[in-house]
């Protein structure tokens, strides 16, 4: 089955932008299994970047040496053209992060803040605000991410969806230049995975974040993305939702055809 | 001859010593965290609630019980020898140099210690503490110190307030169940009992082993597998490890302070 047969429409075109961050020659094994021989790839300025691939294609991986959470085995990940994440300091690493948001596949939230806590936290560790100040932050970002009167609740209070949009709003507080979200949609109901990717989209549109999402959701990614690198055997193909739709390489159709399957 | 049980005893070698270096570095980490500011006193205050506050019904009770039995144990011995007027200094040293430190901190090991390992390994296992890493919040700083802070001021308070119910047990046993007299009790307990060498010692011990346990908890939950497993195994390995370390470091203590 092509991958045209199994979405909805072409995606969001946009591609070309700048580069934000860039990986060459990225090589990675756990244990006896490689996980990456040589990933290549570019995700671009304020767009929305998904990475696709199956099971243990190292979606996650990627996305955990692009927030500093794991470092390669060689390659180089270069972001604004001049911070190489492989090879910044613990303090270095500190700030870059300050530039990242992350939105964590459980959510991550700490469970023992109510989620107005745990929205307000990197506030209270790195800003000068005040307490009324950040309460109007986190006021803010609740509003974005359309979360009303759950500021009291503990995070095992909420459900799947709000817990999903909490971590969202967690890692927007801060203002970040480059959000990673890893699986958003896993674990939901198909009405909650249209609110959660029409939330994405609404927030790339609105603060022109440069967006890096890993993803199994092929519908989602076809509607909602402006790139997307598929990771395939150790290696990275790159293209817009058309380019993949006329992609005729064997390793692209076998992909799309098993998780049509 | 197979060299496979070499390559083992090697590879396991390589593994402890590998270990250790990684928990120096920890404990390092932990130290250096220490003079960082913020000193997260509110952090630190809620964790002594939790693993002081919420110890102290059975600290109290324990304390309470082995006094008791040491009471009555010490005062059948004393009794056959005619000494039964030193029931207060017997059961005064015994729990102030030994088992007012070691049963404190084996009940603090079973009750707090298992609880630290297993929420923080719960914090691994929901990618909590990689969030805090994420919002550029050390976990050492923010999770860790807090509640190594709070096991090594929790632990002498804890073992004095044992301390003084087993007193209180063995004066219960003395005095009301036999028949002595309370000042005599009281006096014994007064005239044996040596600042330097016996409170000032089990508080050295109470301290080395606060730490102790405060390490190897927050150490095991850090470092626990990412699963349910995992999770249960830190708890475990924590209960057993810093059982036996709290057993063996009473003795080294106790050696180099009595000589």
């Amino acid at each position: 089955m092509e991958p045209s047969t199994v979405q909805e429409d072409m995606g969001r075109e946009g591609a070309s932008a700048p580069t934000h961050i860039q990986v060459r020659g990225l090589r990675f094994a756990r244990g006896a299994r490689t996980v990456f021989r040589d990933v290549q790839a570019d995700f671009l300025r304020d767009r929305i970047n998904v990475i696709l691939g199956g099971s243990g294609a190292g979606k996650t991986t990627l996305l955990r040496m692009l927030g500093c959470l794991l470092r390669p085995d060689a390659g180089s990940i270069v972001v604004d053209g001049d911070t190489e994440l492989t090879r910044l300091g613990r303090a270095e690493i500190r700030n870059y992060r300050r530039r990242v948001g992350m939105m964590f596949q459980g959510g991550a939230l700490l469970d023992s803040l109510t989620i107005y806590d745990n929205l307000a936290l990197p506030l209270r560790e790195h800003s000068p605000l005040t307490e009324g100040e950040i309460q109007r932050e986190v006021d803010h970002v609740f509003d974005s991410v359309g979360l009303e009167g759950v500021g009291a609740l503990l995070p095992a209070e909420l459900s799947g969806g709000m817990r999903k949009r909490a971590a969202l709003a967690r890692a927007l507080v801060t203002a970040p230049d480059i959000l990673l979200c890893d699986e958003p949609f896993s674990g939901l109901d198909p009405a909650t995975v249209r609110l959660v990717e029409a939330l994405l989209v609404d927030v790339n549109e609105r603060l022109g974040v440069t967006m890096v999402i890993a993803s199994h959701h092929i519908p989602s990614t076809f509607r909602m993305a402006q790139q997307i690198v598929l990771l395939v055997d150790g290696v990275a193909i790159t293209g817009t939702a058309k380019w993949f739709h006329a992609c005729r390489d064997p390793k692209v159709e076998h992909f799309f055809a098993g998780e049509a399957k | 001859m197979s060299a496979q049980p070499i390559i083992q005893l090697g590879h396991g070698t390589t593994r402890f010593v590998s270990g250790l270096g990684e928990a120096a570095g920890f404990a390092g980490q932990i130290l250096a965290s220490l003079f960082r500011r913020p000193l997260r006193v509110r952090r630190i205050l809620d964790e002594i609630y939790g693993i002081g506050v919420l110890s102290l019904s059975i600290i109290l009770l324990s304390g309470l019980v082995v006094g008791l039995v040491l009471g009555l144990q010490g005062y059948t011995t004393l009794v056959r020898f005619g000494a039964e007027q030193n029931l207060g200094a017997m059961v005064g040293l015994v729990l102030i140099r030994e088992m007012g430190p070691v049963l404190t901190a084996l009940l603090i090991t079973g009750r707090a210690g298992s609880a630290v390992a297993a929420e923080i390994g719960s914090m691994v296992v929901t990618e909590q503490l990689d969030g805090l890493r994420m919002m550029s919040i050390e976990p050492v700083d923010y999770v860790v110190k807090p509640k190594v802070v709070a096991m090594v001021l929790s632990m002498p308070l804890l073992a004095a307030l044992f301390t003084v119910m087993g007193i209180l047990g063995g004066w219960i046993v003395g005095v009301i169940f036999v028949g002595g007299d309370s000042g005599v009790y009281l006096s014994s307990l007064e005239s044996s009992v040596v600042f330097r060498e016996d409170v000032l010692g089990s508080l050295i011990k109470t301290l080395v082993f606060g730490i102790l346990v405060a390490l190897i908890a927050t150490w095991r939950g850090f470092t626990a597998r990412p699963s349910a497993a995992g999770v249960s195994a830190a708890t475990t390995s924590t209960v057993v490890s810093a059982s036996v370390f709290v057993l063996i470091f009473n003795y080294f203590i106790t050696a180099l302070w009595r000589f």
